[in-house]
């Protein structure tokens, strides 16, 4: 059944060429980390530009009094910085008068916060899903939440656009859903409640009005303003940076325009390479993480006919000659337990694995449990206690999801007005501490009953625990209950959520979806790619070399993202009629492959 | 930059006040229990402690009770250039030309043993400041009232040498030997050394090695054996800077341990090396130097030199502020009740605090009364005050009324920014004669003469009244500092120009434009001072006075003044005084001296008795509430 091709020939370096590609490697490095502002770095995957951000940080001292602005799109980066100049004893340069944290963070304190009226407190939300139940609900036809639009702010015209995404996206909508969902988001944004896209309006408007002022304070505070994984700037974003540069701000932007996945939300390539091309350039192209057989796969789905030369691996496996697997089979349980049987020989442990895909329900499901909670809240409940006892590998997505249901059980279990707040707003107006309640959901949720018993007899058991965990001493509970409809009665609380069985004992690997895993790398990659149009038309671009459309080019960069995540073995679960010209494409590449 | 403005709410007795501070120097006067510690507190709170040692801090009992606030609300206010502002941004007003940072405290309900301190950065829309560390750039260093200077320049000046030793070794312009070569840390140490090595090596100390040594061996042979030797702690900066003791004396004598200098000039000292360790440092944008009562060690001279020297420090601080270091301003804030030292503060540094006394209501329900009496009964239990606060700077006066009152205000007259009565009168005459009139007018133990002790008399040496009107009557936020003013003036009815009566107009008007009609009035004589002492039956005494100074020519004017009609008998004493040329100083005394001689009683004339009755009423109005 193997179908073992020739090793890829350019893969393996001798010493001497292996030393002068890394001697070249750290000399653009260290270019990055000298070069005066405003540059921008096209970085490829692997290049170390986190590790060449800090270097900057801890080695290219700005004046005392000035502070550089180090921002990324993922707290996940910013701890990092933290974490890097935290382990050189450099804790001087973690805090005031310098910033690490979120480009959202930083717009806050910076563009936004000092001029929002104190008449009400303001307050900023990961997402409308944080924001009080009550309000973010809204009636049009069947009852829609406000996390299922997406809007989008424009700078230049200073009109909102709004578009349907998660399952919205899929129902037929009403002629004034965009209406409706609007006007929801515009009183939300009265009441105080800003999600990034209103922090960017905001930040826009703040910038055009006082710029004469903003300008030179800025550029006195800070020395430069670095931005990580500037792809996925929105056109807000690159507007600021651009207005911000315009006054005098120098900036470090750090992209890789192939990994740019958020053109959804308004992030062009265009609009990036237009700042672009008003500043210096040092590019990164030696990639430290993947196998050259890796790399080579990875400049196949450029989307620039001109950067699909393959990046120079340097890393100590850059001549490791594991071939990509592909597979064509449709259970992707069983697919996912090869994978990692076969990673399991190259000493690849299934934690070191990471399992991904566009869209989190073509995830196996063995593994992350299902991935939205069943509607009745009581069967809501028992998903959200499954994913929190049984799934510790589910997409942190899904975990915040399942958190996220279990306070607002609990909440609204206490006290009546919980679905006016968000959570944070509720612990504060019962006076209840946010540790306090941590632990408590800690214990409720490994008090809760085992979910392999009927319906009928969980539920009870449910409330019972949650009556028994009152968040404060003297709390009586209001009258909601956890109503469990008659149909279900007899099933099993398991089958109910929707969770399989738990495959007890059983390796886990890391399940995400692409765009959570932006920055981020393991050992081995599989990545489920499922039948369908989008998909046909992706690989055909992939596969001819030229993506006309805008959707197609975008789906391609993020199969570039998941591919690059890569360490040392990749894996591709593709439909079987898409096998026969995937592997043709591969081996006119030189790129070994195995059929599984 | 500097603090601007500090708004407190609901701390000690600080119910609700603006301070506006000056750029360099601030001098906070008043009376006791003013409130001026409690702005200085104020102040320690929302600041850094220079050393990082805070040792105040907020408890249940700073929170004023009867605000019905229930909660300590200090707003510090910071005003700069683009420049200084910027690392703050964060902190910014929504017009981005200041700080805002503000210190609320909820003090323990009932129960729990802490309260809780939340920081504000900024306007409020997001109650919380994401950069707490921004604020360690903002300091002070606090020199309480009656300190131990001798024992704070022993033990701590340590690091206060050693700042100022680091900074030396490390200048761009560093220190250089005779021979130009610069001093740095490794030469001056290698000198340490080998000065050290020779004291060590001296023969005493060397026999006192020995003695030990040989107690040591006895006591260790029988295990590992030890040996001994003495030396001076390892030389380091550190080391060197611990060692040293700051000394002092005249100059050309040999400096002295401090304990045996005088206590004022030892306070002086401990602010030179303050200073001295803020220039090296230079580690915060700005430092509030906060100087309690500088006068308790030292005498006006010095106090005067003092202020002058401060100011210059806090000015100098701000001369070209380098770029890429701390900006090291410095911003001196002094309290007082020396009017010596509010005479040499320019008068827009002056901050007037006064305390405002609150009638609690018997029952929970009247609203408490606030009357501006200091001396009104007091019940413990019913009456509690709150200080109110009078920046000069926002007065508004005029550039000319500003330099005018610059001079006018020496120690004398500064007196009356410490008090709530003032009497502003022409010339030493009147300085002179009012206290024996108030003996004469109010018995001794009364309210009465209680209230006139308490008033401050200002003679202006001249009759141009307006620019301390002005001062002491524009009302800011609703307060004055003088609560009842009263002008003695001549009418000078017999003189032909009429000047007198104009003037007379003039300052009504003035009072009446400043709206401060309750809190000042305007008492004439209908010719001047003398004449109406001698109408007002005081002929004895005055006659007396006159011939102390002319002991033949007195007795001309007396015969032409007595065959005046009673009518005409003022106006012609008047002029006859007038063509005399007396000293109206002496006059005053001599008539003081007759008086007392004669064991006649003092008859205060009409337009005094007035003055003074007006001046010791009970105030009528709630001014303030």
């Amino acid at each position: 059944m193997a179908r073992r091709q020739p090793d890829l020939g350019s893969g393996r370096m001798n010493p001497s060429d292996l030393a002068a590609a890394r001697g070249q490697a750290y000399a653009a490095q260290q270019q990055v980390v000298i070069a005066d502002p405003s540059f921008i770095t096209i970085a490829c995957p692997g290049a170390g530009k986190t590790r060449v951000i800090v270097d900057r940080h801890l080695s290219r001292a700005v004046p005392v009094r000035q502070g550089r602005a180090i921002t990324s799109f993922t707290r996940v980066a910013a701890a990092e910085v933290h974490r890097r100049c935290m382990a050189a004893d450099r804790f001087d340069l973690i805090d005031h008068p310098h910033f690490i944290g979120t480009l959202d963070t930083f717009l806050w304190l910076h563009l936004v916060r000092p001029f929002l009226p104190p008449d009400r407190i303001w307050r900023r939300l990961e997402s409308w899903r944080d924001a009080p139940a009550s309000s973010a609900a809204f009636v049009c036809g069947q009852t829609y939440h406000l996390a299922d639009a997406d809007f989008t702010y424009d700078p230049e015209t200073g009109n909102w656009s709004v578009r349907p995404t998660g399952p919205a996206r899929w129902s037929r909508l009403p002629g004034d859903w965009a209406q409706r969902a609007s006007r929801t988001r515009a009183n939300l944004e009265r009441a105080g409640y800003l999600t990034g896209a209103e922090l960017r309006a905001h930040a826009c408007r703040n910038l055009a009005a006082h710029t004469a002022t903003l300008g030179p304070l800025l550029t006195a505070k800070y020395a430069e303003l670095v931005v990580d994984e500037a792809q996925d700037c929105s056109i807000a974003d690159l507007y600021i940076l651009s207005k911000l540069h315009h006054a005098g701000l120098p900036l470090v932007v750090v992209a890789d325009p192939d990994q740019a996945i958020y053109a959804f939300r308004g992030a062009t390539t265009d609009a990036l390479n237009s700042l672009a091309g008003r500043l210096d350039r040092h590019d990164l192209t030696h990639n430290w993480r993947s196998t050259t057989v890796i790399c080579t796969v990875a400049a196949t789905l450029r989307n620039d006919p001109a950067r699909r030369i393959p990046d120079t691996a340097v890393a100590d496996h850059h001549d490791a000659p594991h071939p990509v697997l592909i597979y064509t089979g449709s259970n992707r349980d069983t697919i996912t337990a090869d994978f990692i049987d076969y990673a399991a020989k190259l000493n690849i442990s299934s934690s070191r694995c990471l399992v991904l895909a566009h869209a989190q329900t073509t995830l196996p499901k063995t593994y992350t449990g299902a991935a939205t909670p069943p509607s009745p809240k009581a069967a809501a409940l028992a998903w959200a206690v499954g994913i929190i006892t049984e799934y510790p590998a589910a997409p942190t997505r899904v975990h915040n999801r399942a958190r996220d249901v279990l306070i607002r059980t609990v909440l609204r279990w206490w006290y009546a007005d919980a679905d006016d707040h968000t959570p944070v707003e509720s612990l504060a107006a019962h006076n209840v501490d946010p540790a306090a309640f941590e632990r408590l959901l800690h214990r409720i949720a490994a008090a809760m009953p085992s979910l392999d018993q009927p319906m009928s007899t969980w539920v009870p058991a449910a409330a019972a625990v949650l009556n028994q965990h009152p968040p404060t001493d003297t709390g009586t509970r209001t009258t909601n209950r956890l109503i469990c409809p008659t149909a279900q009665a007899n099933r099993t609380a398991r089958s109910v959520t929707g969770l399989p069985p738990t495959a007890a004992n059983s390796a886990r690997p890391r399940l995400s979806t692409i765009h959570q895993v932006k920055g981020d790398q393991a050992e081995a990659v599989l990545l489920f790619i499922p039948p369908g149009s989008v998909t046909d038309r992706t690989l055909t671009a992939w596969l001819a070399g030229s993506a006309s459309e805008p959707e197609v080019a975008e789906a391609l960069r993020v199969m570039y993202v998941a591919v690059t995540r890569a360490r040392r073995l990749l894996g591709l679960a593709v439909p079987a009629s898409d096998q026969e010209r995937l592997l043709a494409h591969l081996h006119h590449h030189t790129i070994p492959t195995e059929l599984r | 930059m500097y603090l601007s403005q500090l708004d407190v709410e609901g701390f000690r007795s600080l119910s609700r006040v603006s301070v506006t501070l000056g750029r360099d120097v601030s001098v906070l006067v008043g009376e006791n229990s003013g409130g001026k510690s409690n702005v200085i507190d104020a102040l320690r709170l929302v600041t850094d402690p220079i050393d990082g040692r805070r040792n105040l801090y907020l408890d249940r009992d700073d929170v004023f009770r009867d605000s019905g606030q229930g909660q300590v609300t200090l707003r510090a206010t910071f005003t700069g250039s683009t420049e200084d502002l910027a690392p703050y941004q964060h902190a910014a007003s929504a017009e981005l030309d200041r700080l805002l940072y503000t210190l609320c405290y909820t003090p323990p309900g009932a129960g729990q043993m802490r309260g809780q301190v939340d920081w504000v950065a900024g306007s409020g829309a997001d109650p919380c400041d994401p950069q707490p560390r921004g604020r360690d750039r903002l300091r002070h260093v606090y020199l309480p009232p009656l300190r131990d200077a001798a024992r704070d320049l022993g033990s701590g000046a340590g690091a206060r040498i050693q700042a100022i030793l680091d900074n030396l070794l490390t200048s761009p312009e560093p220190v250089c030997d005779a021979a130009g070569v610069a001093i740095d840390e490794a030469r001056l140490l290698d000198f340490v050394r080998s000065r050290f090595g020779e004291v060590e090596a001296h023969p005493v100390i060397a026999a006192a090695t020995g003695r030990i040594g040989t107690r040591l061996s006895r006591l260790t042979s029988g295990a590992y054996e030890q040996c001994t030797g003495l030396g001076f702690a390892a030389t380091s900066v550190q080391a060197l800077a611990r060692g040293l003791r700051v000394r002092m004396a005249d100059a050309g004598l040999v400096p002295r341990e401090i304990a045996e200098s005088g206590m004022g000039y030892a306070n002086l000292l401990f602010i030179a090396t303050v200073l001295a360790q803020l220039e090296a440092a230079r580690e915060a944008d700005l430092t509030l130097l906060l100087v309690e009562e500088p006068e308790a060690h030292l005498h006006p001279p010095l106090q005067a030199l003092l202020l002058d020297y401060l100011r210059d420090a806090a000015a100098a601080s701000r001369i070209t502020p380098l770029t890429g270091r701390w900006r090291g301003y410095l911003q001196v804030v002094i309290t007082s009740h020396a009017p010596s030292l509010a005479a040499s503060a320019d008068v827009t540094d002056l901050v007037v605090l006064q305390r405002q006394t609150i009638a609690l209501p018997t029952s929970a329900t009247a609203a408490p009364s606030v009357t501006d009496d200091p001396t009104a009964p007091t019940n413990a239990d019913l009456v509690r005050y709150k200080t109110a606060a009078i920046n000069i700077a926002a007065l508004g006066l005029s550039d000319t009324d500003r330099r005018k009152l610059n001079r006018y205000l020496n120690a004398t007259r500064s007196a009356m920014l410490f008090s709530p009565r003032v009497m502003l009168v022409e010339g030493i005459a009147e300085a002179l004669m009012l206290p024996p009139m108030a003996n004469a007018l109010f018995p001794a133990d009364s309210i009465e003469r209680a209230r006139f002790v308490g008033t401050v008399l200002v003679p202006i040496d001249g009759v141009d009244f307006a620019p301390y009107l002005r001062l002491l009557l524009t009302a800011t936020d609703g307060r004055r500092i003088g609560q009842r003013v009263a002008v003695i003036t001549d009418a000078d009815l017999q003189n032909p120009h009429r000047s007198g009566a104009a003037r007379i107009v003039e300052l009504f008007g003035l009072i009446n434009t400043l709206g401060a009609a309750e809190y000042a009035t305007v008492f004439a004589a209908t010719t001047t001072l003398e004449p109406e002492l001698l109408v007002a039956g005081n002929d004895t005494a005055v006659w007396a006075a006159w011939a102390a100074q002319q002991p033949k020519a007195w007795k001309t004017a007396k015969t032409a003044v007595d065959t005046t009609g009673p009518d005409g008998r003022a106006a012609a004493f008047a002029t006859k005084l007038k063509d005399a040329n007396l000293r109206k100083g002496d006059f005053a005394q001599n008539l003081l001296d007759a008086a007392e001689t004669m064991g006649a009683p003092l008859r205060v004339p009409e337009y005094l008795d007035k003055a003074l009755r007006w001046l010791v009423a009970s105030p009528t109005s709630v001014p303030g509430a």
